[in-house]
């Protein structure tokens, strides 16, 4: 899936929200051509604003920004029952601006974004339609002129006479409207209800204000939408949703091996581990099965011919990073702890001689390598599968990484191993080991190894961290998780339940000593989710898998530094 | 030589602290018991280790507990590439020949003064064992290149700092240095401390820094997402000498806030958009 242009300027509106108002609700674009305005709607207890794929940034902020202020400020929905269209209107209109009211008192900065957008004035005529508008324009700048006695009549319901809210209560709102709606009736001013648009175009058409009414239609129908949901674009948010049961298949083993997508021929060993819920806020205790196997063999050639050019670049690229450790050397510096004897009697032959004397005095620094243990953990899940531009899968390119990285460790005096991994549901998270630390790196059986994983299943990373951190036991060791994806598995429907585990994990791979790193390779961009449970400085997004070995091995050398 | 510089030299001999000296009493805003913690591990000889973000106040702290104890305070900042000699000292070459001279540590451990090590753990591990044998009872610090052993001054002190927040891989102290240390943990100051720490360091009103404090807070709720750590105190009083200065609270808060937090253009979109919600 390739980052659509929004996608970009949906990360900015996610960060804007949550800034401004901890809010984050899932951003979603609705398909060009339907109504421009923006619809808020709440899905499985979490917010969804869909936004129209046109407008500028300040459009898209002052979207965001009114939508943000309903949810911060708005209550329970209103009953349709009883309120004639036009009465409806008046109530969307007057908590839009009781809404934005109270937003612009924490933040009057937001004025500034809203107050252009407003335009309708006296120009507009006296229709119904052009009365609600110049009313909400009326009722957003109260200094506005407007000229109509009716705005002033409004204005003096909605404000105190000191300029504050006069109107708090849904009850209130409620009252205002259906009065507003009588006069509006005996100006003889009649609203066609199907062709009525709130103004301006950056308010949302307000459907979330309503009970759901099952005699009338959906102002747009939502589901339009989902053709453009698929990808990560749209769901750049943290997700804060309140959902009951994490685990939606709790049952026993009922998902034991029939039917499962991922395959298990030989099984080498069964673990179980803990896994974090959230919800109780501590471990299950043996909760998810890690079963781990040889991974297949296939045919290798075609990812040899690829490989030993790189190989020897990337070994070249270690070594110069490779500043550990120093130690003094024989050849002399201008800086360094030990004065170079050699120097100093040439330092003093010059000094005698009335020249000045050289400035390198000091006993150079060499590196040594401190051998390091590096677990690379491949993401052999279904995503991988996604073709690059290039025409390899990510897959490809994860495994041609890690093979080259693990070659170049080998050739700088660290140790490595390779394994992939992929999960159906807790019962079955499957680890393919790759290659073992004591495997040459191009060996002919590693290599077909390598080519044997299989893109299927799911991303249970937490157990697979758990399994990981198992099998690393001295001080200096690094799991590098290589993934497309986040955290993701058939049976969690709670999107942080989790990245939380995940959380868990990595935590206690830290109290065990070992580091871990993330290199997220997704046309997509960013996983939010990773980002937060890694270290900063070790969730490394790459928008372009081909270049992942290169970014892989500057890594791995920049570890090898400390 | 001229008589300023003479008079220099032997003052130097008779205080050769005496550039250390906090002379005027550094404004520090408390915000709990830290005071009271750090003199009773004064008063214990106990090493002090400072956790919390960048630019918190725990550099000033420091500056404020050794006017308060009439300490000197030297301070390092460390980096990956400060090396044993960078901290103990070095023989330099003068026209007489070799000459000793002592380095920041080595200083503070023979003539008395807080040593105070910054970011320690961006110092190499094999120079964080050099203060091992300074944190326990022995007090000593052995000097190598001279074969001295150096018994610490009474009133010499140790005291690091670090975030614990942003790390890099394999940064983090060994168990045998950081359970050598009593820990005090900072954090932001709360909202009304921390306005009054931005009307005092940068002259702005109160309500200017009711803003600035409140645009912090925005900041830090992404961290670890967005950003790697939220707004500090420390950026916020340069926004604040900004618009003391004449700007307008936009314009300073993106120079002092925005810029210095992100280079990603998408954050620093969504940083300004916040920074303008937040100003008339
Ligand atoms: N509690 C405080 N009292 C007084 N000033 C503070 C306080 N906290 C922060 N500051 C101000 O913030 C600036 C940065 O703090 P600093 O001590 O340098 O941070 P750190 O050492 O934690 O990185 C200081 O120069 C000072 O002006
Ligand atoms: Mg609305």
């Amino acid at each position: 899936m390739p980052a659509s242009p929004e996608s970009a300027g949906q990360r900015t509106l996610s960060l804007y929200l949550r800034a401004l108002w901890d809010l984050a609700p899932r951003l979603a674009t609705l398909p060009a051509g339907t109504p421009a305005r923006p619809i808020l709607g709440i899905e499985g207890g979490r917010p969804v604003l869909h936004l129209p794929p046109t407008g500028d940034h300040a459009l898209r902020l002052a979207r965001a920004a009114h939508a943000a202020a309903h949810l911060s400020f708005g209550g329970m929905p209103f009953e349709r029952a009883r309120l004639k269209p036009v009465q409806r209107a008046l109530l969307e209109i007057l908590e839009d601006a009781r809404v934005e009211w109270l937003a612009m008192q924490a933040l009057p900065g937001l004025r500034r974004l809203w107050a252009p957008l407003h335009v309708a004035d006296a120009g507009w005529g006296n229709g119904a339609e052009a009365l609600l508008a110049r009313l909400t324009h009326c009722l957003f700048d109260p200094a506005h002129a407007d000229g109509h006695a009716w705005m002033a009549r409004v204005r003096g319901l909605f404000f105190t006479p000191r300029g504050g809210l006069a109107l708090t209560t849904p009850a209130q709102l409620r009252d205002a409207a259906s009065r507003l709606g009588n006069d509006l009736g005996q100006m003889r001013l009649n609203l066609n209800p199907g062709g009525w648009q709130i103004e301006p175009a950056y308010r949302d058409d307000n459907s979330h204000l309503w009970t759901r009414d099952e005699k009338l239609p959906p102002s747009t129908p939502l589901e339009q939408e989902r053709p453009d949901t698929g990808g990560a674009g749209d769901d750049e948010t943290d997700t804060t949703y309140e959902r009951p049961p994490p685990q939606a298949t709790p049952g026993g083993d009922a998902g034991e091996a029939s039917g499962s997508v991922l395959q298990i021929e030989s099984a080498l060993r069964t673990v179980t581990y803990p896994e974090w819920d959230r919800l109780i806020g501590r471990a299950r205790p043996d909760w998810c099965t890690v079963i781990e196997t040889p991974a297949p063999r296939a045919d290798p050639a075609p990812l040899r011919a690829g490989l030993g050019l790189h190989v020897a670049r990337t070994v070249h690229r270690l070594q110069a990073a490779a500043v550990s450790d120093r130690r003094p050397t024989r050849s002399r510096s201008k800086d360094g702890d030990l004065l170079h004897t050699g120097a100093l009697i040439d330092a003093g032959i010059a000094l005698r001689a009335g020249r000045d004397p050289e400035r390198r005095l000091y006993r150079d620094s060499a590196t040594r390598i401190e051998a390091l243990d590096v677990l690379l953990l491949i993401d052999s899940s279904a995503s991988a599968a996604l073709a690059l531009p290039s025409g390899r899968s990510v897959l490809d390119a994860l495994r041609e990484a890690a093979l080259i990285a693990a070659a170049a460790l080998e050739a700088t005096g660290h140790r490595c191993t390779i394994q992939g991994f992929a999960s159906d549901t807790r019962q079955r998270v499957r680890v393919q080991r790759v290659k073992e630390f004591h495997e040459p790196a191009l060996d002919d059986s590693v290599l077909a190894r390598a080519c044997g994983l299989r893109s299927a299943g799911s991303t249970r990373m937490g157990a697979a961290i758990r399994h990981a951190t198992a099998q690393l036991t001295i001080r200096r060791s690094l799991i590098m998780l290589l993934t497309d994806g986040e955290p993701h598995d058939v049976d969690i429907h709670d999107p942080r339940y989790l990245p939380d585990d995940l959380a868990h994990a990595l935590a206690g791979a830290g109290r065990a000593g070992v580091a871990t790193a993330c290199l997220h390779a997704s046309p997509d961009g960013t996983s939010p989710a990773l980002r937060r449970v890694f270290a900063a400085g070790l969730y490394l997004p790459l928008r372009r898998p081909d270049r992942l070995a290169e970014v892989l091995c500057t890594c791995i050398a920049a570890i090898g530094r400390r | 030589m001229t008589a300023d510089l003479r008079l220099a030299e032997a003052a130097a001999e008779r205080d050769p602290l005496a550039g250390w000296r906090v002379a005027d009493e550094p404004y520090y805003a408390a915000s709990g018991d830290e005071v009271a913690a750090f003199e009773a591990a004064h008063a214990r000889h106990l090493p002090v280790m400072l956790k919390g973000p960048t630019g918190c106040g725990k550099t000033r702290f420091v500056e404020y507990m050794a006017w308060k104890l009439g300490l000197p305070l030297i301070t390092v900042a460390c980096h990956e590439d400060l090396t044993a000699g960078d901290l103990i000292g070095r023989f330099l070459l003068d026209a007489d020949g070799t000459r000793w001279q002592d380095g920041p540590l080595t200083r503070a451990v023979r003539y008395g003064a807080i040593c105070y090590l910054d970011e320690v753990v961006e110092a190499r591990a094999d120079t964080t064992v050099l203060i091992h044998p300074l944190t326990d009872a022995r007090r000593q610090l052995p000097l190598a290149a001279t074969g001295e052993l150096l018994h610490a001054h009474p009133d010499f002190r140790l005291v690091v700092s670090w975030n614990p927040g942003y790390q890099g891989l394999h940064k983090t102290l060994k168990p045998s240095t950081r359970q050598r240390f009593t820990a005090l943990e900072f954090g932001y100051p709360d909202v009304a401390h921390e306005c009054a720490i931005v009307m005092h360091e940068s002259g702005v009103d109160d309500a200017t820094a009711r803003q600035l404090v409140a645009l912090a807070e925005r900041t830090r709720r992404l961290a670890g997402d967005g950003l790697d750590e939220g707004a500090s105190t420390r950026m916020l009083i340069h926004a604040g000498l900004l618009i003391a200065h004449g700007l307008s609270p936009r314009s300073a808060c993106r120079q002092a806030v925005a810029g210095p937090l992100t280079d990603d253009g998408e954050v620093t979109a969504a940083l300004i958009a916040a920074i303008d919600a937040g100003f008339a």
